[in-house]
């Protein structure tokens, strides 16, 4: 086991280290090459997984665009003040210390019959195993009047980045008495709860601020949403009167949104924001939907739930956002999850280490004020063909605050270990 | 943990060995796994507790009691429920064996 052996050749060193690592060597030339795509918390964790499960036994390469990866977890606490924008960043440097090869291109082409993929440079790579994590693609013209130009003046903020600061910088802007429009997508997109725990934070922000007369109005896609119970509560509890939240049958439908005016058109009037953040439909990163992952009819990649196999490829792993994972939330907590299955099953392919019943397992926690965080998670099993939930947990309405504010303690524990087991132990 | 904390590797480092050499290499691969989904939430612990350096008694009886529901959190026994007794046990041990780390709460 890796605890052990690393232990082990830190304390033995001397001759114990050198027998150990001469068959490294030798293997070196014929180690099984894995690639993956996307440096998310499934692509990381997946790369980080298999180097330290099993030391030098791959040769390991992560394309990722970007230099630093920017966490989606964590930056509606950002917006709230709550977090700082530099504590959402995260530099792939340790991943060199384990061994893995980070390369910042983006991969353009695959032709998965001879087991190779091109970067943005024409650098070709070929692999054994190839896992794909790309994430997800926002389906701008969903939204009626919205599109990446637009996403300027109105900002999505569902890819954490640059996106993630224009949004706290209009919300900096609103004045009290001023209103917010936030759109809220259709399932299944990632992070479902996360556009409430937005508007919790939102509204923090603003009432924390002097603002507290500044409305915000959710125009939802769906009639009813994740924790709902729970954040309606809160809302009442900490924010009464500032967030009220429309389903589809009161609005009727969003018909046209105006970037310049800052309006969102339905069915029922018209509602105008100093800040309008909108959230379209989703479905899986375009580089999943170019190499004929996904399912044209869904946009989501079908995987098997024993593996996170792709179901259009053995020597393809679909994992996170992009795969169609049953009953299991888009979600960073997932993607890790999914990530340790995958990497078990390539290990088993490549080196014909034991197959292992998949653990699977989410929690989502959404902070609703400073001092106020809710849970909801549940654990996985392959069952007909699927990932089906065996055993759910959800925060009860009306808990102690004692527990609430736990839960908050528990949340930023759990942000520090998904780091680590993203970018290694130095990144926490 | 009341023993010095060089005495307390060493001891560890040797039942690592013994424990590799005799476990059969489909449990220790299994546990391997586990104990990531484990450190997905203990891996840097200020209020959820820090497993490594835990007595193996203690965190298996822990999680024995989050399985049959007489410990109540509502994660732990969603995920104890998916453990047999050999997954309990072996990552007991595995934990009392490993290294804390840095900057962590200890139990
Ligand atoms: C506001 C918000 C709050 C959230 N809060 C939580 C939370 O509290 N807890 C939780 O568990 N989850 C949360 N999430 C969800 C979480 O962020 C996602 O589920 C998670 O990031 C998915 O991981 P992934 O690795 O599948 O994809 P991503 O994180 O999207 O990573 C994909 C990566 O692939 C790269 N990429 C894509 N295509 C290519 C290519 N062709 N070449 C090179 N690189 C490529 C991208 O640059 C990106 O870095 C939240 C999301 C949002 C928006």
């Amino acid at each position: 086991m890796n605890l052990d052996r690393r232990r082990l050749l830190k304390v033995a060193g001397g001759a114990g280290a050198g027998l150990l690592a001469a068959p490294t060597l030798l293997r070196a030339q014929i180690r099984p090459k894995v690639v993956i795509v996307g440096g998310g918390p499934a692509g990381a964790t997946v790369a980080l997984t298999l180097a330290q499960a099993h030391p030098d036994a791959f040769e390991i390469t992560l394309v990722e665009e970007n230099e630093l990866y920017t966490t989606c977890f964590g930056s509606n606490m950002y917006l709230a003040g709550l977090r700082d924008f530099e504590s959402l960043r995260h530099s792939y440097s340790g991943l060199a210390d384990f061994g893995i090869e980070v390369i910042h291109e983006r991969a353009l082409l695959a032709n998965r019959s001879e087991k190779v993929i091109t970067l943005i440079s024409r650098t070709r790579l070929d692999y054994d195993r190839l896992v794909v994590a790309p994430g997800v693609d926002l389906l701008y013209e969903q939204v009626p009047g919205y599109n990446p130009q637009a996403a300027k003046l109105m900002p999505h903020a569902w890819k954490a980045g640059p996106q993630t600061r224009l949004l706290r910088q209009q919300l900096d802007a609103v004045k009290d008495g001023e209103a917010v429009v936030i759109v809220a997508p259709p399932d299944p997109y990632k992070c479902p709860p996360g556009p409430y725990e937005r508007a919790s934070m939102m509204a923090h922000a603003l009432k924390s601020s002097g603002r507290g007369g500044a409305r915000i109005v959710i125009l939802d896609a769906k009639e009813k949403f994740s924790k709902q119970a729970l954040f309606m509560e809160g809302w009442q509890a900490l924010y009464p009167g500032m967030i009220e939240w429309l389903p589809p049958s009161v609005h009727g439908g969003i018909e046209l949104v105006d970037p310049v005016t800052k309006t969102v058109a339905t069915d029922l009037d018209l509602f105008t924001g100093t800040l309008v953040n909108i959230i379209p439909a989703q479905r899986a990163g375009v580089t999943a939907r170019e190499w004929d992952l996904a399912d044209p009819e869904t946009g989501w990649c079908p995987v098997d739930p024993e593996t996170m196999r792709s179901a259009l490829d053995e020597a393809v792993f679909v994992i996170g956002d992009a795969a169609a994972a049953g009953d299991m939330p888009k979600s960073a907590f997932s993607a890790n999850s999914q990530a340790r299955v995958a990497a078990m099953a390539i290990a088993a392919d490549l080196l014909g280490a034991p197959r292992i019943e998949p653990f699977l397992f989410n929690t989502c926690w959404s902070r609703i004020g400073a001092e106020d965080a809710v849970k909801v998670g549940g654990r996985y099993m392959p069952k007909e063909g699927k990932i089906t939930s065996v055993a759910s947990f959800v925060s009860a309405p009306g808990e102690d605050a004692a527990v609430r504010r736990r839960a908050v303690g528990e949340s930023d524990d759990w942000y520090r270990s998904i780091v680590a087991e993203m970018f290694g132990p130095g990144a926490a | 943990m009341a023993k010095p904390l060089r005495a307390a590797l060493a001891a560890a480092l040797l039942m690592c060995l013994c424990g590799a050499a005799a476990a059969d290499e489909r449990e220790s691969t299994r546990l391997t796994y586990l104990a990531g989904t484990c450190n997905a939430c203990h891996g840097s612990s200020i209020t959820i507790p820090a497993l490594a350096g835990r007595p193996a008694p203690e965190t298996a009886a822990a999680l024995r009691a989050w399985r049959d529901g007489s410990r109540v959190n509502p994660i732990m026994n969603a995920v104890a429920g998916g453990l047999d007794d050999d997954a309990i046990d072996g990552l007991a041990d595995l934990f009392a064996h490993a290294e804390p780390i840095a900057g962590e709460a200890r139990p």
